[in-house]
């Protein structure tokens, strides 16, 4: 019976070595997060691992960074940074999560920052291969899903494509449905003759006060046209989100999304 | 998906056979087919449970070297592999334990071997394996939690799993059944010294 109880012994000094070495790993990802918004190294290296054209990749990057960097000059205080590469719940203080089911690859890199009227604006941007596209999009392209709890009074958004390798306003929309409480972003966008079609936009939410809503969730499907295509179940999530400031409005969301296509 | 759904769908009839089986031999007070029996499948699932254990740790290395983690993620997240490995390795290692103590108590009770010390012996380092377990399993739930709270944030969250409890049960029984062998044994050695 005693090596029984000294191979326990044994495990479970081991256990809390790597539980103190979890500890540690805190103070790793709070220096990281200061340096991503300049650089997104990560994104770089991914890209580079994934053979994508390096020249079609700097400047999405570029355009992201001096959208983040502007938002720093303009007052915004950084609260918060997540970044994953994997398909697995990554929670921290703000309890980020993501999912999804048919797409292997994602970077995701999300920021929550703050203002200084204490508005909240959640930046995110994925870096996923849609390899499932293969052909133009005709119909409606994202929409965005919000919990049940949310009365969104407004709604706005700006997309941007990359188009041989210029950004150009797609649209700047109000097409909220209030009922199924769905944004859709009509679109006809995909030039099938180009090789990589990438896709930025943000989404703006303005939450009136009196809903205790502490889940927002931004779901992102797409269409063929006629056809729900299938569903690469992509969910940016921030649940929990503290409202700190109730003034008119509880916060303002956004979402930055990125999409890449390489068309066969 | 229907292959898996199959699978399992066989793997419950075989079960509940064996389960029958089981009860029909009990019925009848055949120790020692029912030894036999319990003997041949303890062994099975101790071939079954190495083979799952290195098929699972090789799957699980090929997942987490072909998943494109940053050197970021490796940094920080490279201890919850280990960490659940670890605990695989432990649990692993006193299922084997087990088995084979039940692989030699069956054994006694094939032979008649019934009021024997040995058996009590093993009975106990049963009970004991299992006990142990327990509590390695709430200690590793409990350590990670802290250390996840600590360093991720967001709510504290504390779960118990089903497993948990069977290993205290069946710790508990076995201890139970292992004094009541010790204290039957002593009764059976002292029948055997009266004329």
């Amino acid at each position: 019976m005693k090596w029984m109880t000294k191979v326990l012994i044994v495990y479970l000094l081991a256990v809390s070595t790597l539980c103190a070495i979890l500890l540690f790993s805190k103070i790793e990802l709070d220096n990281y997060s200061s340096i991503t918004f300049t650089l997104s190294p990560e994104a770089l290296t991914y890209a580079q691992d994934n053979q994508l054209n390096e020249d079609y990749i700097d400047p999405v990057l570029e355009f992201i960074s001096t959208k983040e960097l502007t938002l720093l000059e303009e007052g915004y205080e950084v609260l918060y940074t997540a970044m994953s590469t994997n398909p697995y719940l990554y929670e921290r203080n703000w309890s980020l999560y993501v999912e999804y089911s048919q797409i292997p690859d994602i970077d995701l890199q999300s920021s929550l920052f703050k203002d200084n009227n204490g508005v909240y604006y959640i930046l995110a941007q994925y870096d996923m291969p849609l390899f499932e596209l293969n052909q133009a999009i005709t119909g409606n392209f994202i929409h965005f899903g919000f919990s049940d709890e949310y009365q969104v009074s407004n709604v706005y958004s700006n997309v941007y494509f990359l188009l041989n390798d210029e950004y150009t306003l797609y649209q700047t929309a109000n097409s909220y449905d209030y009922d199924n409480k769905l944004f859709t972003m009509p679109t006809s966008i995909v030039d099938t003759s180009i090789d990589i079609v990438s896709v930025v936009g943000y989404v703006f939410l303005e939450i009136p006060v009196g809903n205790d809503a502490t889940f927002f969730e931004c779901s992102v499907d797409i269409f063929d046209g006629t056809n729900h295509k299938e569903d690469p179940g992509i969910i940016l999530g921030f649940n929990k989100i503290v409202f700190a400031e109730r003034e008119e409005y509880y916060s303002v969301a956004a979402t930055w999304i990125k999409y890449r296509k390489e068309i066969s | 998906m229907v292959i898996i759904l199959a699978l399992l769908i066989a793997l419950v009839i075989v079960l509940l056979g064996l389960v029958i089986k089981v009860l029909i031999l009990m019925h009848h007070n055949r120790i020692e087919e029912f030894s036999t029996f319990l003997q041949k499948f303890v062994k099975i699932i101790l071939v079954l449970t190495i083979f799952g254990y290195f098929l699972g740790q090789f799957l699980a290395i090929i997942a987490y070297f072909s998943d494109g983690y940053s050197a970021l993620m490796q940094s920080s997240r490279a201890v919850y592999p280990v960490l659940l490995s670890l605990r695989l390795v432990f649990e692993v290692s006193f299922y084997i334990a087990i088995m084979l103590w039940a692989d030699k108590l069956l054994g006694n009770l094939k032979i008649n071997k019934i009021f024997h010390i040995d058996n009590t012996k093993y009975t106990k380092k049963i009970g004991m394996a299992f006990l142990i377990l327990f509590v390695a399993e709430v200690t590793t739930g409990l350590l990670i939690n802290i250390a996840h709270f600590a360093s991720v944030g967001g709510t504290f969250e504390l779960t118990t799993s089903p497993k948990m409890f069977m290993y205290l049960i069946i710790g508990f029984i076995l201890l139970i059944v292992s004094s009541l062998f010790e204290n039957s044994i002593k009764i059976y050695e002292e029948n055997q010294l009266t004329i």
